[in-house]
């Protein structure tokens, strides 16, 4: 098996992971040296033991575009103080996903909106030239945009 | 105590913060600037405040409440044991995360965005929390002035934060008792200073009336778990007038509002004082500074039906919307004022805007210009009123 370790070339990396099933709806995944535990597809519930499919996916997404600003904001020559990412999205017809006969639309989500909070002294127009970076060299960012409408929009919190 | 004239204009405390102070707040929160460096740019700015305030001939005045990064938190640096806590590090602690991310849903504020004084061990009082700020102000005009302190019931709710502050009190009730001993040193040091009007600051309570079922937004309550509103109101009561025994040498007042951070009204609280009348009633404060410029808050009826509210209360009467661009002219407040003048003599009646023009200095409601512009429509108001009085139309 080809080791995800040091020697292999950047083209070739494949990321992985393996998702066992567990109990009920919840299965857990790992991958490299970690593991999380996933509980359903979405879920519309208050509370749950886990997050749901979904809601990973939106964490990921986030999480992708924040570790973006730190690796990009330098190029630029700026420092951000803090970073916060709302995220949000709601399925084309959630009615499908629960499986009712003679509901029209799919299950997927229509659209990602998300508000980037951004504490920094820098000036707003560099603020949007560090975001386009960040989007340019996202992968989930440019993964979910070929399937999803992404509507983000930045704000500069003093 | 400086005399006041009839319809006296004033404001509720705060004024739009300038980029200049804005930058050296956050340089002193960075520990970049010292506290002193930080009061020089300050002082300019309180003077700017008060010489905009004299142009439009505001007959009370307030420093704007310049020096402070809202009404409620400023005090974290003057006492002990107390900690700002961003909610981003709150939301760590608290069991009720879902809850957390409605309100910063509806705010549409990052959690670090938003920090609590949070009781983190005993609390006691360092240095004055508002001696310094009156004494300034009253080196740099001859006006009388109002000076804005934090209600002990605010600042109670806003520091229990049950998860951390058990560890130090038995109950809320034990932390009360130490707020109010810090807030009755500071009023008797006001009123030696010789200010005019002390105004406290209690805009939770219309929290308690009127979010049964609803998104909390006011973040300083949503700390603490969701009480019997009731109890929580007889709880604000006994603190209120604790704070406020031997304050016969000094105007009092109490500002009550449904919050003041979004220009959206549709987020801010909405419901008349009417459910709170029985509590305002029994308050040992002289006057009541209420929001009546928003539909929101219900019609003067509402309170002004009381007689007990009639008989021992004055009016600071809300009649500019701190949050609107657009000035109200002089004779839609001159109409309010006379509907108020229905129930209450024109002694008692005061002018102001329904809360301050920058409650929270890095979320500006409205521009000085704008904020200048309404204090004028208010002066403009209370002139006609005078000269009505002085001569009663034939
Ligand atoms: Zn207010």
């Amino acid at each position: 098996m080809a080791s995800n370790g040091p020697g292999t070339s950047q083209e070739e990396f494949k990321w992985k992971a393996r998702v066992s099933w567990v109990t009920g709806e919840r299965s857990v995944a790992y991958s490299r040296n970690n593991s999380f535990l996933i509980e359903k597809q979405a879920s519309f519930k208050e509370k749950d033991p886990h997050p749901s499919a979904i809601e990973y996916l939106l964490g990921a997404l986030g999480g992708d575009i924040a570790a973006g600003f730190q690796t990009v904001a330098p190029r630029f020559g700026v420092s951000i103080e803090a970073l916060e990412i709302s995220l949000s999205g709601q399925l084309n017809n959630s009615l499908t996903m629960l499986g009712v006969i003679g509901e029209a639309g799919h299950p997927g989500l229509e659209t990602i909106e998300g508000r980037i909070f951004i504490s920094t002294e820098a000036t707003e127009e560099k603020i949007e030239k560090v975001w386009q970076s960040v989007q340019d060299r996202s992968p989930l960012f440019n993964t979910l945009k070929r399937a999803v409408k992404l509507d983000f929009s930045l704000v500069i919190v003093l | 105590m400086k005399e006041l004239p009839l319809f006296p204009v004033t404001t509720v405390g705060s004024w739009p913060r300038s980029s200049t102070l804005l930058r050296a707040q956050r340089q002193k929160q960075r520990g970049q600037i010292s506290r002193a460096e930080f009061d020089k740019i300050a002082d300019t700015e309180v003077r700017e405040v008060l010489r905009r305030q004299e142009n439009a001939e505001v007959d009370l005045v307030t420093d704007g409440e310049q020096r402070r990064d809202n009404f409620y938190s400023f005090v974290t640096e003057k006492l002990s044991g107390v900690q700002l806590m961003t909610l981003a590090e709150m939301l760590e602690v608290v069991e009720d995360k879902a809850g957390f991310e409605r309100i910063l849903e509806t705010l549409d504020v990052p959690a670090f965005a938003i920090s609590n004084p949070t009781c983190v061990g005993p609390v006691k009082r360092l240095s004055p929390l508002t001696l310094d700020e009156y004494l300034y102000t009253r080196s740099q005009t001859d006006r009388p002035i109002k000076v804005t302190l934090p209600g002990p019931y605010l600042l109670t709710r806003a520091m229990w934060v049950k998860e951390v502050a058990q560890k130090v009190y038995p109950s809320k009730e034990a932390l009360g008792e130490d707020v109010v001993n810090i807030l009755q040193t500071e009023i008797q040091e006001l009123i030696q200073a010789g200010a005019d009007f002390i105004q406290l600051d209690e805009p939770v309570l219309t929290e308690l009336v009127f979010t049964s079922g609803q998104t909390r937004t006011f973040m300083c309550a949503a700390l603490s778990a969701r009480a019997d509103p009731t109890e929580e109101l007889e709880f604000a009561v006994s603190l209120i007038n604790r704070v406020m025994e031997n304050t016969e040498n000094v105007r009092t007042g109490l500002h009550i509002c449904r919050g003041n951070w979004s220009q959206k009204e549709s987020t801010l609280l909405s419901g008349s004082y009417f459910p709170l009348v029985p509590y305002l009633s029994r308050l040992k404060v002289q006057q009541l500074v209420l929001e009546y410029a928003t539909p929101r808050a219900g019609e003067l009826a509402a309170l002004l039906d009381s007689p007990e509210i009639r008989a021992g209360k004055e009016l600071g009467l809300g009649v500019v919307n701190p949050r609107t661009p657009q000035v109200e002219p002089s004779e839609a407040i001159v109409e309010r004022v006379r509907e108020a003048l229905q129930y209450l003599p024109a002694g008692k009646v005061f002018l102001n805007p329904d809360c301050g023009f920058g409650t929270f200095s890095n979320r500006p409601i409205n521009s000085g210009e704008v904020a200048s512009a309404k204090l004028k429509a208010m002066v403009e108001a209370a002139t006609v009123l005078r000269q009505e009085i002085a001569a009663p139309a034939q």
